[in-house]
């Protein structure tokens, strides 16, 4: 037979040409379009989210040690371009050294001259010295959030003067360089450590150093500051970058600043330290000076420094997954049994439907912070197995509206007379309900499946702010962080817009595919 | 012409129950049916065509649907309807359901089920009144012809084919490989009631029901479908319930009529007989109304030998079924008694015509 070839075609063929034909149809319908257009970029965020977040986020965001070098509750950097002064966040990486050799009370004029005249001076040092310096440009009237120097030690503490080991200990002080030439010592260890304890040590700057020669200086220069000690600590950063206006007001210095980290060795000859430092036995493999901005990144951060552009970026697959299961199990299912209470009628469908009307009126939310509580009590649960476990529930509560619209769809298809032929030829009911049925309530289902993922994703954020919390960084979690900040989290427009806007978009977006596919399943609703 | 008989349905009752609702249930009132079928006999014998005919409602489809056992079992009030199947599906029926099969080689189509039941079913098919909704619009021509073979295990793929295109040009379809990759809504009204029939015929069965095969067509392609009916009889010697509420279509397609009203056959006999000379005040009316083609004779205005509306069939009226419409009732005083009384069962007033009205058993006494 000639026509053989065309006539046949492979299931799977079928299948992708219905699909390709089904896709083409909704990529005609400008809604459609728009939603696919969305959709794919969820896609490809979520696969880039994937492929570059580090894997250990969801533990690094429930630590609130990992976001220490991080400025907290600042907005996004790109708040600049619409005039908001933004004190840029640096993060200095192995800065050069400025100077290395030893130091003498006779030498330090010359070689440390800002540390010798600085502000804030606890004593003269003597020995073999490093200074690491770095520039910080601040070029808007703001006021940067901090300093803060890190430390990864060579994993040696000890120098051979000889034949005797000795252990060299090592202080550090950091010292600012204000573009108008005033030094202020803004950070010093109390005593030298053991170099390999700086490992543990993150130095931030405090103003109980130089607060009271501060306030001495600039009163002779005629701007009275009225302040406290205890005052001064939550103004350090302002006395450092700032020009005291008199009282408590502080207006940031613009300019250049220079940052000076000096580093004193002590313990054996300098000479032997040179040398041991020389040769990579001693010193630092690396060291990291932040100075926290007062906006960073994409999207800010929250209270506890937390870059939440992170957060948006994770909650992308979290959203995907969370909404594609829900959708694609509960519409599975109610497809399912829809179709064998329509089918079969009778018992079965009585059956059926009495149980679904039970289901559907058993309170969702109720039984959803129950089983939220028992997970959080009970350890050992993975965050995506709470996160599945959840939607698992919202999955059993949530397929019977599907499967009342299956079950009366099935009904009328049931009575067309070519359900009735293919029962005359024998055809057995599996074979009715897969090839004749299914195939019909398909399409529905789909843009039923469509429509619920929005359901879901907003569902699963819902009950992350009300506390169900499965502990993974999604955008729901970090509006329930919002709200349980929400003293400071109101004037905190970063932390609770995108978040919100991720949602709403992702939910138009499939909201905009399903009304499109709609369009199609039911030609009536077509205008033109 | 009579040969042996291929289906034999004997005092067939079918009853549809009435939905109770909650207080009917409180109070104890009684299961209603829907008296659909209520004591059908008839025979259908090889290369026969017969009509059914009768006014919508009167159990004519029912009929025909319990002939292909599309009706639910437990739907059976009384009555058999007996197949004769041929060899090898006798054998296999008397070999899985002994019970089921009778000495004269029939078949008991309600007491079948499942693989004897399949078997069986390749004897009886039937083709429906909508052919806009009787072939699955997503199938092509192919999947719909193939699926009966498909069911039944018949041939491979190539086979398969061959069969299908077979029988499409039985139907008159060609070339074949033109329809086979269409979908039903690319061919015309009567193009898809003759892949309905093909698919009706793919399995070769001997006893087809024709539920108003035309009565969805236009009248120009009318011809063609019935034509295809009659080569089938005459070719393939199959025996034919032909449904349809038009006499004068009957009278060209069919060998013998059985004229229905309120589930039951009222008369049967001879096309041209009862055409001729109708019997039952009910078929008489029936034939009154048939247009008249000739327009002279359009212009007198004909009485219409009927009265009133068709009585509901869950509450039968007791006697004749038909005696509130009945006007030859009022006008035989003398049969009224016996009207109210009881029923009346067919009367054979003239050889192979029978009536079922008591004016007739008055005749014979």
């Amino acid at each position: 037979m000639s026509g053989k070839k065309q006539v046949r075609e492979s299931l799977a063929s079928k299948i992708a040409s219905s699909l390709k034909a089904g896709v083409g149809e909704v990529w005609r319908n400008n809604m459609g379009k728009a939603g696919l257009i969305i959709i794919v970029f969820i896609v490809i965020i979520s696969i880039y989210a994937l492929a570059t977040l580090p894997p250990g986020l969801p533990d690094k965001w429930k630590n609130r040690l990992a976001w220490s070098e991080y400025p907290t509750s600042v907005p996004p950097e790109w708040v600049r371009y619409f005039g908001v002064p933004v004190a840029e966040h640096k993060i200095y990486i192995n800065p050069q050294t400025s100077y290395s050799g030893i130091v003498t009370p006779q030498n330090i004029q010359g070689a440390l001259p800002y540390y010798a005249n600085a502000l804030g001076l606890k004593q003269t040092i003597v020995g073999y010295v490093q200074v690491y310096s770095v520039e910080y440009r601040l070029s808007d009237p703001a006021f940067p959030t901090g300093i803060l120097t890190l430390f990864t030690p060579i994993n040696n503490s000890v120098v051979i003067v000889n034949g005797v080991e000795r252990q060299v200990q090592v202080l550090p002080i950091l010292v600012v360089q204000r573009p108008d030439g005033l030094s202020i010592v803004v950070a010093q260890e109390s005593s030298a450590l053991k170099i390999t304890d700086l490992a543990f040590k993150n130095m931030s700057v405090t103003a109980d150093l130089f607060w009271r020669q501060y306030v001495e200086y600039f009163a002779q220069q005629g701007v009275t500051i009225n302040m406290t000690e205890t005052d001064a600590r939550g103004f350090s950063t302002q006395m450092i970058f700032g020009k005291p206006l008199g009282g408590k007001e502080f207006e940031p210095l613009t300019g250049t600043y220079r940052l000076h980290l000096i580093i004193v060795y002590a313990g054996a000859h300098p000479n032997a330290i040179q040398q041991a430092i020389a040769a990579g036995q001693l010193g630092f493999e690396k060291i990291k000076i932040v100075v926290k901005g007062n906006a960073y990144g994409i999207s800010g951060t929250d209270n506890m420094g937390r870059d939440l552009w992170l957060a948006i970026l994770y909650g992308f697959p979290v959203a995907l997954a969370v909404g594609l299961f829900a959708a694609v199990a509960s519409v599975i299912i109610g497809l399912v049994i829809g179709v064998i209470s329509g089918y079969y009628g009778g018992l079965v469908d009585e059956v059926i439907q009495r149980f679904i009307d039970v289901l559907s009126n058993i309170p969702i939310l109720p039984i959803l912070i129950l089983i939220g509580v028992i997970l959080q009590e009970k350890p050992g649960v993975g965050p995506w197995e709470k996160l599945f476990i959840i939607i698992g529930f919202l999955v059993i509560l949530g397929w019977g509206g599907t499967a009342i619209i299956v079950r009366s769809m099935t009904l009328s298809i049931k009575a067309e007379p070519y359900i009735d032929a293919a029962k005359a030829i024998g055809a057995s009911n599996a074979r009715i309900i897969f090839r004749h049925i299914i195939p019909q309530i398909l399409p529905y289902a789909m843009a039923s499946l469509v429509f619920s993922v929005p359901g879901a994703i907003i569902t699963e954020a819902g009950l992350s702010v009300l506390g169900i919390e499965h502990g993974l960084p999604t955008w729901g979690k970090i509006l329930a962080d919002a709200q349980a900040n929400r003293g400071i989290a109101y004037k905190m427009w970063w932390w609770i817009l995108p978040p919100g806007l991720m949602l709403a978009i992702t939910g138009l977006a499939f909201v905009l595919l399903g009304l499109a596919i709609e369009t199609i399943v039911e030609p009536r609703l077509r205008r033109r | 012409m009579k040969g042996e008989a291929l289906i034999r349905v004997e005092d067939l009752k079918v009853w549809f129950p009435v939905r109770r609702s909650i207080v009917d249930l409180l109070a104890r009132r009684p299961q209603l049916y829907v008296h659909a079928v209520d004591g059908v006999t008839f025979e259908i014998y090889r290369g026969e065509t017969l009509c059914l005919v009768g006014e919508s409602g009167c159990g004519k489809t029912t009929t025909a649907r319990a002939i292909v056992r599309l009706i639910d079992k437990e739907n059976i009030a009384g009555g058999r309807i007996l197949l004769k199947p041929s060899e090898d599906v006798l054998e296999e029926v008397k070999k899985s359901q002994p019970d089921a099969a009778t000495e004269e080689g029939y078949v008991d189509m309600y007491k079948l089920k499942g693989k004897a039941l399949l078997g069986v079913r390749r004897e009886t098919q039937m083709i429906f009144q909508d052919p806009f909704a009787s072939l699955n619009p997503r199938f092509r021509i192919l999947d719909i012809l193939e699926e009966p073979l498909i069911v039944h295990k018949i041939g491979d793929k190539e086979e398969r084919l061959e069969i299908v295109s077979k029988v499409l040009e039985t139907v008159k379809l060609t070339p074949p490989e033109e329809f086979l990759p269409r979908f039903p809504h690319q061919l015309s009204g009567g193009q898809r009631q003759r892949v309905a029939i093909a698919r009706a015929l793919v399995l070769n069965p001997k006893i087809l029901a024709a539920d108003e095969p035309v009565s969805m067509l236009d009248v120009s392609i009318r011809a063609e479908v019935l034509e295809v009916l009659n080569e089938l009889r005459d070719k393939m010697k199959m025996a034919i319930l032909f449904i349809t509420h038009d006499l004068a279509l009957a009278r060209y397609v069919c060998d013998r009529i059985a004229v229905m009203y309120l589930g039951k056959i009222v008369e049967l006999g001879e096309a041209d007989d009862i055409i001729q000379n109708p019997l039952h005040p009910y078929t008489q009316a029936l034939i009154n109304a048939i247009p008249e083609p000739e327009p002279e004779n359009r212009k007198k205005i004909r009485k219409l030998r009927i009265k009133g509306e068709v009585t509901s069939a869950v509450n039968l009226p007791k006697g004749c079924r038909f005696r509130p419409r009945c006007v030859a009732y009022d006008e035989n005083p003398q049969i009224q008694p016996r009207c109210e009384a009881e029923e009346p069962g067919l009367i054979e007033e003239r050889p192979g015509h029978y009536a079922a009205c008591w004016l007739y058993e008055r005749r014979s006494l």
